[in-house]
This record gives structure tokens, sequence and C-alpha cells, in this order.
């Protein structure tokens, strides 16, 4: 009697946790169409192969350099680690996180984000933070990135936040319950719609210039641990103008990256070099660039890359041939379903804003 | 077999209810639920005690998280305006221009509210008649102490609104009404 007694106890905490897994799975966000950004950070863990470059940091990474032309004409193998908005801190760890896993030659990461001083947004966090892999890593960036509203239980048992999801579950949710198709090209969020770049209001002027000390912070440490585990650190700002990017701002990442003996360049001045006409090259009216600006982004980078630091061609690598090959295919058939969408529609339906489900 | 049907039956309306409730903070949205509509900056909300720091315009109180579309009735169409989408459509960013005022604002739940009123040249002075071009004594004079001032700024701070008067030379050149938080 007894151990049937433990038996039903033993049965239903069983099902109750199986219920919960099961409810958890599938009120959590899948962000598979339209916002697809927060899927970006889990999908690092399905790459096969070493990455001799790994960009981190914003959109302006994500969306300004294609990983396939850098593949193409260089033969270099590489990964962008980029979520919406990420935040300083959450680029060293997700930096760190990638080191757990692999030791790339050289580190990208694009300065904007040192704007930020402060956890700015739960969406944001989330989008950065729910996918990571749990670690030590982990802990810390929920700990540092947390605003005033957030809880840290609700990062390790993501239910208590999403419970009350359930009115707004669609079709995507039960379709991606237990799989997630990709949606970068390793790491890359592709768009080859245009919407020229028109101009922006006047950059409002700052009491303050200084770029804060927790952001300045963890880039010291980003520095530290590349120089620790032997890794080059590149900084970059890319080549997009808005948000304003202050001449004070970057004054003070020269003087560190001159202090850290690292290179800074920022590439808002050389557009013509690069060789961006941004009443084509942009979908967003010049904030991020479209799949033919990142393509001459990533050319551009990829020379540099190439002429100052000793990265291997691995073209010719059967291992990486192959899984290079899959991705350049997945990446073509994306390219093309978004320009018969162009042609049929005038517009993206299946990406970006009109993708989004209500 | 009955208790064990009984406990399945407890434990699965429990887990019926965690997941069905829609209290969870007081209805507050999931980030998911907030593309439509949350700031993806840190969106102040709106404030209940306002401030004393009002910034009066063509015959509008122009308050920082005022609702931005009554604004727009009485202040008329911009003589400029720009929309820029937050990264991974978390809302629109907006910036009216009045000529000589620039007006930001930030996108909640559905709605803008003013996020900033920019004054650019000394046709509007603030509400206790401070314009550019006036000297930081005058800025003194009308306000009292700032609560943060350097050479470069004074700064005055009245419930969810921060005033700020940039300096050069000790001449006003920037007047700014900013929402906190931001």
């Amino acid at each position: 009697m007894k151990k049937r007694r433990w038996l039903a106890v033993l049965l239903t905490a069983v099902c109750t946790v199986g219920v919960l897994y099961l409810a958890q799975r599938l009120l959590t966000p899948k962000y598979q169409k339209g916002i697809v950004e927060g899927s970006m950070v889990a999908e690092y863990y399905d790459e096969t192969v070493e990455h001799d470059v790994v960009f981190i940091g914003d959109c302006e990474v994500y969306e300004n350099f294609s990983p396939i032309t850098l593949w193409e004409d260089y033969g270099i193998s590489s990964y962008i680690r980029g979520s919406a908005q990420q935040l300083t801190w959450q680029s060293y760890y997700l930096l760190e996180d990638t080191l757990r896993y692999e030791t790339p030659d050289v580190v990208v990461f694009n300065v904007l984000a040192l704007k930020y001083d402060e956890p700015q947004s739960e969406a944001y966090n989330r989008m950065t933070i729910d996918g990571m892999r749990w670690s030590r890593s982990k802990v810390e960036d929920i700990l540092a990135s947390m605003t005033d509203e957030e809880h840290f239980i609700e990062y390790v048992f993501p239910l208590l936040r999403y419970h009350d999801r359930w009115s707004e579950l669609n079709k995507t949710d039960v379709q991606h319950w237990f799989s997630k198709d990709p949606v970068t090209h390793a790491g890359y969020y592709m768009r080859v719609d245009v919407q020229p770049e028109l101009g922006f209001p006047d950059p409002m002027p700052l009491a303050d210039y200084t770029l804060g000390e927790k952001a300045m912070g963890y880039l010291q440490r980003m520095a530290d641990l590349c120089r620790e585990k032997g890794v080059a650190l590149i900084l970059i700002k890319a080549p997009t103008e808005y948000p304003h990017w202050y001449d004070e701002w970057d004054e003070q990442v020269a003087a560190f990256a001159e202090e850290n003996g690292v290179p800074y360049i920022n590439y808002i001045p050389l557009q013509d070099d690069i060789g961006l006409d941004m009443a084509t090259d942009t979908y967003d009216g010049g904030l991020h660039l479209n799949n033919q600006g990142a393509e001459k982004m990533a050319a551009y980078f990829g020379a540099y890359l190439k002429e100052n630091y000793d990265l291997p061609d691995r073209r010719g690598e059967p291992e990486y041939d192959a899984v290079w090959q899959e991705k350049i295919d997945a990446y073509e058939a994306m390219k093309r379903q978004q320009y018969d969408e162009l042609a049929q529609y005038g517009e993206l339906v299946s990406f970006g804003a009109n993708a989004i489900e209500e | 077999m009955k208790k064990t049907i009984t406990l399945l039956v407890c434990a699965l309306t429990v887990c019926a209810l965690l997941a069905g409730c829609g209290g969870g903070g007081g209805g507050e949205k999931t980030p998911a639920a907030e593309n439509t509509g949350a700031s993806g900056n840190a969106a102040p909300v709106q404030s209940e005690a306002g401030s004393k720091y009002v910034f009066p315009f063509k015959g509008a109180q122009v308050a920082v998280n005022a609702p931005m579309a009554p604004l727009v009735d009485a202040l008329g169409e911009p003589g400029d305006y720009f929309e820029s989408e937050s990264c991974a459509f978390q809302g629109l960013d907006k910036v009216y221009t009045y000529g000589s005022v620039v007006i930001r604002t930030y996108p909640q739940d559905g709605t803008d509210y003013v996020l900033s009123v920019q004054l650019r040249d000394d046709t509007v002075s603030t509400g206790e008649g401070v314009y550019i071009g006036q000297t930081r004594d005058d800025v003194v004079a009308a306000y009292g102490e700032a609560a943060d001032e350097t050479d470069a700024a004074l700064r005055y701070v009245d419930g969810d609104c921060t005033l700020t008067f940039l300096l050069t030379d000790g001449t006003v050149t920037d007047i700014t009404y900013t929402a906190d938080a931001v």
C-alpha cells in the first residue's frame, strides 16, 4: 500500500514536471518569423566548424557584414555572434561563452553599444540572453543586464515570465514547439530590399560625452581576455551614421585602442572607399546595410583582415568546403526568395515587419 | 488508483492555472508582445507627478512623458519629420522639428510619448524666460542653484523631467527638457 502511494507521488511529480516543461517550450517566444533576432544567439551552438574570425555586437555587425562573402572571397571562416541592442557587457559574456567552444584568431567588436551604460530593455535582454547556454557567463550576464523590473528566477524558469502568453499563441509557436529553423547565415541577417538614406536629424548636443564606466570597464575586460587567450581584438564602428556617433566618443575609443595596442577603425568616413552608395545599399533609410551593402562591407573588411592578420584560406579543406557550401546554398536560396517577393509584391512579405505575427 | 488520478488531476490543474493565469505582474506584456509597442530604449513610464518644467509653445504646454498625438493636433504638422525603426521592430523613434524646437518621442504600448524637447535658437524661451544666448547668471537667476553643474552644463531636475542648459564660455548654447531614466 505504501509502495503504491510512493509510486503515485513519483508519477505525479514526473507528470507535473513534464507538463511544466512542455508548457514552457510552448509559451516561450520562438523568434522564427518577423522578429527573428531572438533566435540568433542560440544558433551559434549548431555550428560544426571552427571560425577564424568572430564578430560580436549589435545590429551594426549582424546586418552589415556578410560572412558568406568573407568565405567566398577570402576563404575566411567567420561567425557573427550578434543580437539586437547587444550591450557591451553582453558582448563580453558572449565572448567568454564563445571562447568555451573555440579560440578564433580575431574577434571584432562594434563600438556603438558603448553609448549605453545601463540596462535598457527587457525585450532586448531576453533576445540576447535566453539563447545562451547555461554557464557562469550566462549567470553573470543576467545579473549585469537585468532592468529593475526583471527577476533572475524568470531567466531560470522562463515559464514564470511567459505564462501569460497563452492568449497570444500562434501557428509558429506550435510549429516550432520542439525545433527551430535557422534564421541567419553564420549570424548574418539578410535583407535585400532598398530604402534610400534621405538624411538624419541633427544630433542632439550632450551635457557629458564621457562614455560610461561600466561599458568601458567591460571593453577593458574584453581586451584583457583577448590578450590572455592570444586572440587579436579589432574595434570597429560600422559605416552607418544613425544613431549618431559623436566625435567625442570616437576620440575616447581611439585613445582606448591606442592604450591597449588594438586597432580601431571607424568606417563612417570610409563609405566611399568601401564603395557604399547609401541610396541603394541600405534597406531602412541608412540605419543598416542591405545585402548588397553587407557584401561590399565584407569584401572591404576581408581585404583588411588578409593584409593584417595571418588568417588561413580554408577553401579546399573538405570539412570546411562542405559546411560552407551548405551555408552558401541557404544564403542564395533566401536571396532568391527575397528578390522574388520584391518582384511579386513590391516588398518583402515573409521577412521583416510584414512577417510579424500578431 | 483513484488517489493517483486525483493527484494527477490536481497537478495538471495547477499547471493549467499557472500557464493560463493572466496576472503576471499586473498584466504586464511579454517582451514578444512589446514588439508592437514597447521602446527599444529604457522607456520612462507616464509620471503621475509630472514636472514643473514645462515648455510653453504655440499655446500648448509641452511636457515630457506626455502623449504626442494631442500635441501634434495643437502644434500642427511639423516642418520636418523623421522616424526610425528600432532594432527587432521594438517601435518607432520619431523626431518632430518645428523650426527652432525639436521634439523626440518614444513608443510605449502603441502610444508615442514626448522623450525630449530641444530649443535650438533664441526665438524661443523656456517657461521661466531663459533663451539661447543668455548667460549662466541669467539661468541661475531664473532657476536658482542647479542640481548638477559643470563648466559645460547646468542641470535642473523636477519630477520626471531634467532641464539641461548647455554652456559655451558661460553662454547658453542649447536647452533641452528630457524625460528621466532615458
